[in-house]
This record gives C-alpha cells, sequence and structure tokens, in this order.
C-alpha cells in the first residue's frame, strides 16, 4: 500500500471499516475524492458527521432517525392498527419497496439468541409488548428472519402476547417464491411450502 | 485435536450460526460422528449462495468440509430432512438444547449417542404435541447426555444402600452421589423429592403435575451442578417456563 502521508494513509485505512471495501478499493476511492471530487468529499465528511452523531433510534419502532419520531410513525396516513415487526431496517427497507404495507413497523434490532446473550431486554420486547398493549394496534405481523433464531423470537413474543383479547397475532406466508420453478426451489422450502399448504376454497374466498 | 481434514455427506445439525465478515457465516454443527465441529460457510449470506440452506431451521443435513485448523471450510450442506415445529415450546426447547449442547460438550468430541437422542428430540418436537409430552423427550436427552458426559443418574435404586426407590418413601437428590431416603416427614425442599415422581420419571411418565416438576429440578440440579459456571443465558429470559 502507500505511504503517502498520514493524513492520505489515514483516510484510506478509515475507509476499510465500511462493509466491503479492502485497501485496494479504499485507496481508490480516496485518490477519487482527492483528485476529482473534492466538493463531494467535503459534503460526505459533513454529512456523515451529523449523521453519526444526530441519528438515533424512533421511540416508538426503533428505526434510525433523528428525530424524536421518525416519519413513518409520524405519518398520518398510515395506518397504526398494523405492526410488522422485523429484525433489523433493511428488512423495512425491503417491505416499503414493496409497496404493499400500509401500517407502521418495529425493529428488533437482531434476534432472540442465548448463546451471544441476546435476551429480550437487548431487543426492547418490553416495548414492544407495550405498544401491543395498546388501543390502537389490532394487529402484530411477526416478520422475523425465517431461521431457528428468528423463529423462535417470534414464538417468544406469540407466546407472551397470545392470551391478549382483540390483538391479532400473524406471521408471513412462507412457500415456493413467486415465478419460481419448483424444479430449482431448494428442498427446506419446498418441505416447508408442503407441511404449510392451503385449500384453494379458502383462498378463492 | 484436529485429525479432520476432508468429511463428505456427514450427518449434521446446525446449532447456531453467527454473521461473519461481509457474506459469511459462522455455523456450530453437531456431527453424528465427530460431535462440534466450527465451519465457515463463506458467501452464504448471499442470496443464491449454495450453502445457504445451512440456514433452514429445525433440519438435518449431510455436510461436507475439510481444513486442518479449528475452523474448518463448509465445502456442501445438502438437506436431508426439515422437522416442522409449530409451537413456541418447541422452539425453546430446541434454542435450550442448543445452548446446553455448546455448554456441555468439548470441539471435536464425538458423541454419536447425544446424537441420536438430539435427533429423537427432534421427532418428538414436530408435530402438535401436549407439554407434557415435549417434557419427557427433554428430560430423556438430558439424562442421555449426562449419561455419556460420564455422569449417568441411578433413578431406580438408592446410591448408598442400592436400594430399591420407592414410591411413598421421600429422598435427597445430591448431584454428585444420586438419591438417598430421608425421613418421611421431611418438609418438601429444593433437594427433596417424593419416590413416586423419581420413579415416574424413570419411566417417562410425566402427565402428573407433581412428577412433572420434579424431573425438571431433577435435572436442573444436575446439570448446574456438571456445567458449574457455564450457567446457561435462555434461563435468564424462559424463567416463568
Ligand atoms: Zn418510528
Amino acid at each position: 500500500m502507500s505511504k503517502v502521508s498520514p493524513l492520505v494513509d489515514g483516510l484510506i485505512e478509515a475507509m476499510q471499516c465500511l462493509p466491503g471495501v479492502g485497501p485496494k478499493s479504499a485507496q481508490r476511492m480516496v485518490l477519487h475524492l482527492l483528485e476529482r471530487n473534492r466538493d463531494g468529499g467535503i459534503m460526505l465528511a459533513d454529512i456523515m458527521a451529523k449523521a453519526i452523531e444526530g441519528v438515533g433510534k424512533c421511540k416508538k419502532c426503533r428505526i434510525f432517525t433523528e428525530s424524536e419520531f421518525c416519519s413513518i410513525c409520524s405519518n398520518e396516513k398510515r395506518d397504526k392498527s398494523f405492526i410488522c415487526v422485523v429484525e433489523s431496517v433493511s428488512d423495512v427497507f425491503a417491505i416499503e419497496q414493496s409497496n404493499q404495507f400500509n401500517g407502521n413497523y418495529f425493529i428488533l434490532h437482531g434476534h432472540l439468541s442465548p448463546i451471544d446473550d441476546i435476551g429480550p431486554e437487548e431487543l426492547a420486547l418490553d416495548k414492544l409488548f407495550n405498544l401491543a398493549k395498546s388501543e390502537e394496534v389490532k394487529e402484530l405481523i411477526l416478520a422475523t428472519n425465517s431461521t431457528l433464531e428468528g423463529e423462535t423470537t417470534s414464538h417468544y413474543i406469540y407466546d407472551y402476547l397470545k392470551d391478549l383479547e382483540d390483538l391479532k397475532l400473524t406471521k408471513l406466508a412462507q412457500g415456493v417464491p413467486l415465478g419460481g420453478e419448483l424444479e430449482y426451489v431448494d428442498r427446506g422450502t419446498i418441505m416447508h411450502a408442503f407441511s404449510g399448504r392451503v385449500e384453494l376454497k379458502d383462498l378463492s374466498k | 485435536m484436529t485429525l479432520v481434514k476432508r468429511v463428505n455427506l456427514e450427518p449434521a445439525f446446525v446449532l447456531h450460526t453467527r454473521a461473519f465478515k461481509e457474506t459469511s457465516l459462522l455455523v456450530d454443527l453437531f456431527t453424528k460422528n465427530l460431535g462440534r465441529i466450527n465451519v465457515v460457510a463463506k458467501g452464504a449470506r448471499k442470496p443464491k449462495s449454495p450453502l445457504r440452506s445451512v440456514l433452514t431451521p429445525a433440519s438435518l443435513f449431510a455436510v461436507s468440509f475439510s481444513g486442518k485448523t479449528d475452523l474448518k471450510n463448509l465445502n456442501a450442506c445438502e438437506l436431508l430432512n426439515h422437522y416442522s415445529l409449530s409451537m413456541p415450546v418447541s422452539f425453546n426447547s430446541i434454542v435450550y438444547v442448543n445452548e446446553l449442547l455448546i455448554k456441555a460438550t468439548e470441539k471435536e468430541d464425538p458423541h454419536e449417542e447425544i446424537f441420536n437422542q438430539y435427533q429423537l428430540l427432534y421427532e418428538g418436537l414436530s408435530g402438535k404435541k401436549e407439554r407434557n409430552e415435549i417434557e419427557v423427550f427433554l428430560r430423556s436427552f438430558e439424562l442421555v447426555l449426562l449419561q455419556e458426559l460420564g455422569y449417568g443418574i441411578d433413578l431406580s435404586f438408592e446410591s448408598i444402600s442400592g436400594n430399591k426407590i420407592q414410591p411413598k418413601d421421600k429422598y435427597m437428590f445430591d448431584p454428585s452421589l444420586g438419591f438417598t431416603k430421608v425421613r418421611t416427614d421431611s418438609i418438601k425442599s429444593n433437594g427433596i423429592f417424593l419416590g413416586k415422581d423419581i420413579l415416574n420419571f424413570s419411566s417417562g411418565d410425566l402427565t402428573e403435575e407433581d412428577s412433572r416438576l420434579a424431573s425438571k429440578k431433577i435435572m436442573r440440579l444436575a446439570l448446574d451442578h456438571h456445567l458449574g459456571n457455564k450457567s446457561l443465558n435462555i434461563r435468564k429470559y424462559l424463567s416463568k417456563e
């Protein structure tokens, strides 16, 4: 690697804190900024410092925001009676892109994992349980990942809230992906889709 | 012990996965013939990776891995069977047993009998089950685990006198010793159990609430004793269980 100046070397090294950025690409980025886009670099440094400093978690759903409540929670047009529980903010982005859901979210920022000592407290489940008990919430959609830890987390939440009257607890359907040819679907998904098959009569209602 | 160089199509369950670097996973496998093996599944978090199936929960796999160090490379992972768990208590049980296995067994220490019992546990937990049925499978797993680690417990005879345990008598349980008869008017306390409950546990009949709770306490005392200070995190948040 280079050994040009403490600042240039330091910047190249600092860039490597980004996922997927190794020494080579860090060097390319730094040279690009210094040679061709100093304005862009100043903007980047400025907004990055502001974001890291100012962004916290929404008091209601725990998505990243610099305000007390995020723009989803404070959007009057969204239906507050639906709460979709997800493991990470990237799940929210994926669901938002589908334009399919107009409710609110709750982000766990992880899943239960006793081996890593991640329990209900780390996931702020108390906060979720209180939210679920509020009158305006009618349905909790458990959309954690379909891994052992993800499923365990959903079942834990379900177990805690199942006796609550007037609260519907649902989970996302799982099965053969749309446009997927059965031949190319992995065995786990096929087995799961078989055990969760639905009667056509119910679908046409 | 790091003798393994290349292993093909070994039956295995996944005890734990953890994100590793950008797109990979660290996986704690429980194999039939080689015990617990740590592997890295390179690229397994990419959407189209063939190793991604290692994330399928509650499944038996045929795994192929290689490497000379502690951390091996997962080369292939084929799904052999997927168990359909439906009850919250089934998921909790698996997560509990997984943590137990990781804390109670050493890496690369073969435990075929525990593996077989683990598979039986999955089969037992599949489908809708009554709570006491699930607990029978859990308790037998714990018994076999202790047995295989050299801490077997005799549920039919007293340890010192060798007398048969009688339904109406009361017994004190010492994890390092076993059961010893105490005066029948002894008050029920943490380490004292009724013969009937011990015998029910021995025959795998946990339909009575008292026997169910007693068997759980006996196992808890034994596991806590033998695990030493490696306490199980899951107990912190399943305390209502
Ligand atoms: Zn919010």
